[in-house]
């Protein structure tokens, strides 16, 4: 059987199904939780995948990514307060229309909006990923260096509020992820002797301490500072008016729209659903027909946000399977369970991976329609979860987070690294160094390193030897170019 | 350019919360140089092999790359951000700016540090008591003393989240 009819049957197993569905409930879940986002909750979430097949257990994670998406809106359009930060910008056109009596239109919009996005923003993926991972296996390794360097710029200058910080993060996370045995000499490199680091920090340590006990840490601080201050107003919700044929129609062009900017924006690494969201959102004003309201409660503002969110999670998996470049945080987190079921992201996994390729897309699609059907069936029921305060989730997650890493190895010794990388983590957010590029950086660094070594190699290591390698020299001058334009444009 | 945002998706001036002050730029690039130069001397010569016979890089070259690297980038930020704090000029790379001329910056509750060095140390005990007494001791610790840290005082909570927090441990793990 072709890999692909091979792959899209395992999608459609029922183990699979079975677990896209949990990912999917659990995605709603999170989005609908404050205080938990998705790269934290796709990092606590890894380990639950331990014991899953490799299809099974990126199908549980894809559904948890795609859903928490979709999942912030209830939030955000009926109480004004958005279960995830992508869905700010849905807060603006969101609550006034709950406001008016109109909750549940708008949540049939969001709803609509997110599934078309994302399934779009899929069907884009299977058709670009494969024809962009044969183009990357005829780059040799000294464009795929300059090709990295180019992505950690421009991860370093959209992710955080300082260039220069960004890349100090990514430098650092490249420096942290040589610990281990050298691959070319097989030596101990930074290990401190401890055996346990023989295999290198562990990545499922580092992206749980760093995302998720770091994201608990800010949330308790963040908690504390927001306890007593007045609760937000809990708008009406019992309105059972559908979304008319005649709507729908008037807000599908803004749905296309916003799916082409969202794909636009996940192509790009650094940016993100926030962006996208805010970007569409302002993209559908611009455009706006006269008549619209936005601001006071338009559905076509709902879509715009709602859209772009989504169709960023399956394009932002464009570059991480065409190349094994993350081009987000979430991205960087799914390469972390990628590596613990033995697949390594990048234009070889079509080679060697063929089958499991398949069925990722074929559990994306079916994700896609499981975020249909359990959002059409308990959007509204989900909004209850927002009763639950965070003096529960918080201790709740955090021991999950310390179970998560012991799960891993079964060892105290990666529990403590995770605390040290939360710490870390905490730390960084505090001093603006961005941690997306820290962990980019980590998870690249070595594939980085091995480029590096090859370029070096094939370029008997002289300068003058790049002259044969025009792409590269291209690639390193428009690094060079957009460290120079993002560090002064951040000064003006 | 579009809005920079954290992890969270926060935007990222909202992720900058430390109070600036005039000597903070210098004294952050002296503890990122510091630190990175005490690797480069200190840490990687130390921590790893010569590898002579490597026919791409030494073992230590990229480690040192990046600290270098890291050490300078500290040094540009240093020019970059400091200039502006003097002169007044508010900085929008990283939020620096003089102390006079600082907006009230978002007051995150007196006791907010104090409540993370407590998360902190909580998450610690659990560690400590996850090698002594295994996944559900850890979780119960955990899940308690978080609780007791954030405010949350009435047993009527605390004994049945804890209680659904091991479940899952003492059935699976025993």
């Amino acid at each position: 059987m072709p890999p692909m009819l091979a792959g899209l049957a395992d999608a459609l197993q029922p183990s699979v199904v079975f677990f896209v569905l949990m990912g999917t409930l659990l995605g709603y879940v999170v989005g609908v939780l404050p205080g938990l986002n998705r790269p934290a909750a796709l990092a606590i979430a890894i380990p639950l995948s331990f014991y899953m097949s490799p299809l099974a257990a990126i199908a549980f994670l894809i559904g948890i990514a795609k859903a928490s998406g979709a999942g912030g809106a209830t939030t955000a359009i009926l109480l004004n307060t958005p279960g995830e930060p992508n869905a700010a910008a849905t807060c603006l056109d969101g609550y006034p229309l709950t406001r008016q009596g109109r909750g549940e239109q708008a949540l049939r919009v969001a709803l609509y909006g997110s599934v078309i996005g994302d399934l779009i923003g899929t069907v884009v993926l299977i058709v670009v990923a494969l024809p962009l991972a044969t183009l990357a296996l005829r780059i040799g390794p000294v464009e795929m260096c300059s090709l990295m360097l180019l992505a950690l710029t421009f991860i370093a200058a959209l992710s955080g509020g300082s260039m220069l910080r960004g890349l100090i993060s990514g430098a650092l996370g490249i420096l942290l992820a040589t610990v281990g045995l050298d691959i070319e000499t097989a030596t101990p490199r930074l290990t401190f002797d401890q055996i346990e680091l023989m295999d290198g920090i562990p990545l499922l340590a580092v992206t749980v301490g760093m995302l998720a006990l770091t994201e608990m840490f800010i949330q308790a601080e963040e908690y504390l500072a927001s306890r007593g201050a007045g609760a937000p107003v809990v708008a009406p919700t019992g309105d059972a008016r559908r979304l008319g044929a005649g709507e729908f129609r008037r807000v599908l062009p803004t749905i296309l729209r916003s799916t082409g900017i969202g794909v636009g924006v996940g192509l790009i690494p650094g940016l993100g659903p926030t962006v996208a969201s805010f970007l569409a959102y302002a993209f559908a004003k611009k455009t706006a027909a006269p008549g619209d309201r936005f601001g006071k409660g338009e559905l076509k503002g709902v879509a715009a946000a709602e859209t772009a969110d989504n169709a960023v999670v399956p394009a932002s998996m464009i570059p991480l399977f065409a190349l094994g470049i993350p081009g987000s945080v979430s991205a960087a987190v799914l390469i972390a369970a990628f590596m613990i079921h033995g697949v390594t992201p990048g234009p070889r996994m079509f080679e060697e991976h063929g089958r499991l390729i398949y069925g990722i897309y074929g559990a994306m699609i079916v994700a896609s329609v499981l975020m249909l059907v359990v959002g059409r069936i308990g959007l509204v029921w989900f909004a209850r979860l927002t009763r639950v305060p965070a003096a529960i989730i918080i201790p709740v997650v955090m021991s999950l987070c310390v179970a998560g890493a012991y799960l891993e190895s079964r060892s105290v010794f990666a529990v403590g690294v995770m605390l040290g990388f939360a710490v870390l983590g905490y730390l960084m957010h505090r001093f603006d160094y961005s941690r997306v590029t820290f962990l980019v950086g980590f998870v690249v660094g070595p594939l980085f390193e091995l480029s590096l070594r090859q370029s070096i190699i094939i370029t008997k290591g002289a300068p003058e030897a790049l002259l044969r390698h025009p792409a590269a020299l291209v690639l390193v001058a428009l690094s060079l170019a957009a460290a120079v334009t993002f560090t002064r444009g951040s000064r003006t | 350019m579009t809005a920079p945002v954290d992890p969270a998706g926060r935007p990222a001036d909202t992720a900058s919360p430390a109070a600036p002050g005039r000597w903070r730029a210098p004294v952050e690039a002296l503890v990122v140089c510091g630190l990175a130069l005490f690797a480069i001397f200190q840490v990687i010569p130390r921590q790893t092999a010569s590898g002579e016979d490597a026919a791409g890089l030494a073992p230590a070259t990229l480690p040192t790359v990046c600290a270098v690297v890291i050490a300078v980038l500290a040094l540009l930020n240093l020019a970059v951000t400091w200039p502006r704090k003097r002169t007044g000029v508010p900085s929008p790379d990283g939020g620096a700016q003089p102390e006079e001329a600082q907006p009230e910056p978002a007051q995150p509750g007196r006791s907010a540090p104090a409540t993370v060095i407590l998360m902190m140390l909580v998450t610690l005990a659990g560690a400590i008591v996850l090698r002594l007494a295994g996944a559900a001791a850890c979780t119960a610790t955990i899940v308690v003393l978080g609780m007791l840290v954030l405010g949350e005082r009435r047993l009527t909570r605390i004994v049945p989240v804890t209680m659904v927090a091991v479940l899952p441990y003492l059935l699976l793990f025993r």
